[in-house]
């Protein structure tokens, strides 16, 4: 006898990009298979963006997601300088290492809130989330806005950091180093969050590698894939970076909290070696946008741009043939890899830990749907209430143990 | 350079290897250069026949598990190419690298067989092309939409010159007015 | 039960919250009322260069057009005939990203800090520029 269970998906996130809806089937409190379908929130955003000029397009690109809203615009814009052929100034490089390392910061201590919130514990989520204010205070200090930066220029970057900023700039990485001990211990020492997420949704390295799986998700399970290590751009090659992989991985969600928490600590160290190492100089490499337009009529040619987004690998494709629009440009974002993953991870665990395992890929999708159930060949309607309620229910029975 | 596996290659070797071992599918090949900081970065760009894709692609595996970032497309007038991306050589510090496939299609015969038996995370992306470009997948375990809505059934939206899209897209910003 | 993150509870219940009171500590019960007193806590003063509404110096502007080229939401519109065009800019579709004011030749556009840009009607007389 099946029973169907509907389970509606969706941590809370500002910034959505589809919403997700799930297919769960349960056998008691069992899941025995799951399928998910995408495609909730198709805005037509390539389509948009291949009928009007690039530097229209790199605003179009910034407002794909509002979390990694760094990484798409600097991919498109790496692919475009290298059709071009655009040398880009060293100053500029390092300016634009410093704004993804701070948004890598700010992504990670939202997600720490996110996935805190699941398993019940919502007074972290309002500690995180305050810890998270220092870093978009700098943010909107170097960029005048704390969201959808508008920092890129094709060239370069269009607002300088000075030397007077410096010293606000590397008391916010201060700050966070001395936090690290504290989060640590409250996420990675607590034995609640130890038992609610050791050995809960496991993705085997063989599965990793067959679907693509990208980002955390995968260095989580063994496979030791970042594009800052392996394939470097902009300013990576001077610096040292290394994938950050747990010791003995296996591939749960344990694993996984482990490595963003990490990864908080390695972009504070990127940024005051970033602040050591740049030289002054001039931070575009063509400062009249009028002739710049003009130029970008004579481009021809195709070229690939990636980046290592908070999530993961983000690819972006263009191609141009001497006219003011681009032929063709894709945009991948990394939870297109990701999301093939959910079914592996779901099916064999229990009905509460479903939200938990699938916040911890971290999706960037907008979650507002509802899961249908099916029992006993009924539809079921259950709203994220009910499923959170499951899940914050289980906290509390695992505690009295 | 690159360490893959054990084994030192560059990317010199990888397209020899392919050449050897496929021969008469290979149409065109390039390297391509680009400075990073002052250091050079090299990528792979090969053109080839749409019977000889799987073979390519088993020649992959003997370096690696590739990795399959997405299959992109664009639209050339009477023809649709479609681009395969692939990484080799993760894991190792400086020293991936990126090769493309690109397959050519008349627009007559939009067939193409899949690649889901050697690579299954290509599911998604497969589906993606199947409903944007109007591309009939052989083989595909999984068949159905994946981004598009239900009554956009006729609309290829990456076909420049497509109808249904532009009457949709039309529509749209007919209703916006500004005074 | 005494886990490290008991202790954080404890000591978040003790201290003060750090939310910026604006408008004011509670939502007001009614909004006429709470206006006509006039007492609105202030909120945080803007950082320099913020990206506020658009400054739009009729004068200087020369109508070469240059603005409604690169504008990536289409909010200008050029109205006019040469040699006297001028531009008209609806602030309920601007995006506040600044490119219009790198681009133009006569520097007649500028980011001023506004940013309480409330209203009910898309085309009232605050929300267009020019």
């Amino acid at each position: 006898m099946s029973k169907t269970v509907n389970i509606p998906i969706g941590p809370v996130h500002p910034a959505l990009k589809e919403p997700v809806r799930f297919t769960i089937e349960v056998e008691g409190e069992k899941v025995v298979g799951a399928d998910y379908e995408v495609g909730y929130v198709h805005r037509g955003i390539e389509w948009a963006g291949m009928r009007q000029n690039p530097i229209k397009t790199i605003h179009l690109s910034e407002r794909i997601c509002g979390i990694c809203a760094f990484c798409h615009p600097l991919c498109f814009v790496q692919a475009i300088e290298e059709i071009g052929d655009v040398e880009v100034p060293e100053r500029a490089e390092y300016i634009r290492v410093i704004t993804a390392e701070l948004e890598r910061i700010h992504s990670h201590m939202l997600w720490a809130g996110v996935a805190a919130h699941e398993i019940g514990f919502d007074s972290i989520l309002n500690l995180t989330w305050n810890i998270r204010e220092k870093v978009m205070d700098i943010v909107e200090y170097i960029t005048g806005n704390r969201v959808t930066y508008g920092m890129l220029q094709i060239g370069g970057v269009r607002r300088n950091i000075t030397e007077k900023q410096y010293p606000k700039i590397r008391e916010a990485t201060q700050y966070y180093r001395e936090l690290l001990d504290k989060i640590e211990d409250v996420f990675l020492r607590d034995p609640t969050i130890r038992m609610r997420s050791r050995d809960v949704g496991i993705l085997t390295k063989k599965r990793a590698l067959e679907l693509c799986a990208v980002g955390p998700t995968a260095r989580a399970s063994g496979v030791p894939k970042d594009v800052r290590q392996d394939f470097p751009y902009i300013a990576y090659p001077d610096l040292d970076v290394k994938a950050i992989m747990p010791e003995e991985p296996i591939g749960d969600v344990y694993d996984r909290i482990f490595v963003r928490i990490r990864e908080i600590g390695q972009s504070a160290d990127i940024i005051e070696q970033c602040l050591d190492q740049m030289e002054p100089g001039p931070i575009l490499a063509e400062q009249n946008v009028a002739k710049l337009l003009a130029d970008l009529q004579n481009f021809e040619g195709e070229a690939v741009g990636r980046a290592e987004a908070p999530r993961g690998e983000v690819f972006h494709y263009v191609r141009m043939n001497k006219n003011e629009a681009p032929l063709s440009w894709k945009a991948r974002a990394p939870t297109y890899n990701n999301v093939q993953t959910w079914p592996d991870m779901i099916v064999g665990e229990e009905l509460a830990d479903v939200p938990i395992i699938v916040a911890s890929i971290d999706p960037c999708v907008s979650c507002t749907d509802r899961v249908t159930l099916i029992k006993d060949g009924k539809e079921e309607i259950v709203t994220g209430e009910q499923l959170h309620k499951l899940s914050v229910l289980k906290t509390k029975r695992v505690m009295r143990r | 350079m690159g360490e893959i596996g054990g084994k030192e290659v560059r990317i010199e070797e990888i397209e020899n290897v392919i050449k050897e071992k496929v021969g008469k599918g290979v149409i065109t090949s390039e390297i391509r250069k680009r400075k990073v900081v002052g250091k050079e970065r090299k990528s792979l760009w090969m053109r080839i026949k749409k019977e000889s894709l799987k073979d390519v692609i088993k020649v992959l595996f003997d370096f690696q598990y590739p990795h399959l970032s997405v299959i992109s497309g664009s639209d050339l007038g009477d023809k649709v190419e479609l681009l395969y991306h692939f990484t080799l050589g993760y894991g190792e510090p400086q020293k991936e690298q990126l090769i493309t496939f690109a397959v050519q299609l008349d627009k007559k015969d939009l067939t193409i067989p899949t690649i889901t038996d050697l690579i299954p995370g290509a599911l998604l992306t497969e589906r993606e092309k199947q409903e944007f470009f109007g591309i009939k997948v052989i083989g595909i375990p999984d068949s159905r939409r994946a981004f598009l809505a239900d009554d956009l059934k006729n609309a290829h939206p990456w076909i420049r010159d497509d109808k249904e899209t532009a009457r949709i897209a039309k529509d749209v910003h007919a209703k916006e007015v500004k005074k | 039960m005494p886990t490290p993150a008991f202790f954080e509870l404890v000591k978040q219940i003790l201290s003060k919250p750090v939310t910026n009171l604006f408008p004011s500590k509670y939502a007001p019960a009614s909004i006429k009322k709470f206006l006509k007193k006039g007492k609105i806590n202030p909120p945080i003063k803007t950082p320099d260069k913020f990206r506020g509404k658009l400054i739009y110096e009729k004068d200087k502007c020369i109508g070469c057009g240059m603005c409604v080229r690169v504008c990536p939401s289409s909010a200008m519109e050029l109205v006019g005939e040469p040699p006297k065009r001028k531009i008209k800019h609806y602030v309920s579709r601007c995006t506040f990203c600044a490119i219009c004011t790198e681009v133009c030749p006569v520097k007649c556009l500028h980011m001023s800090d506004e940013f309480l840009l409330a209203d009910f009607d898309k085309h009232s007389e605050n929300l267009i520029v020019g």
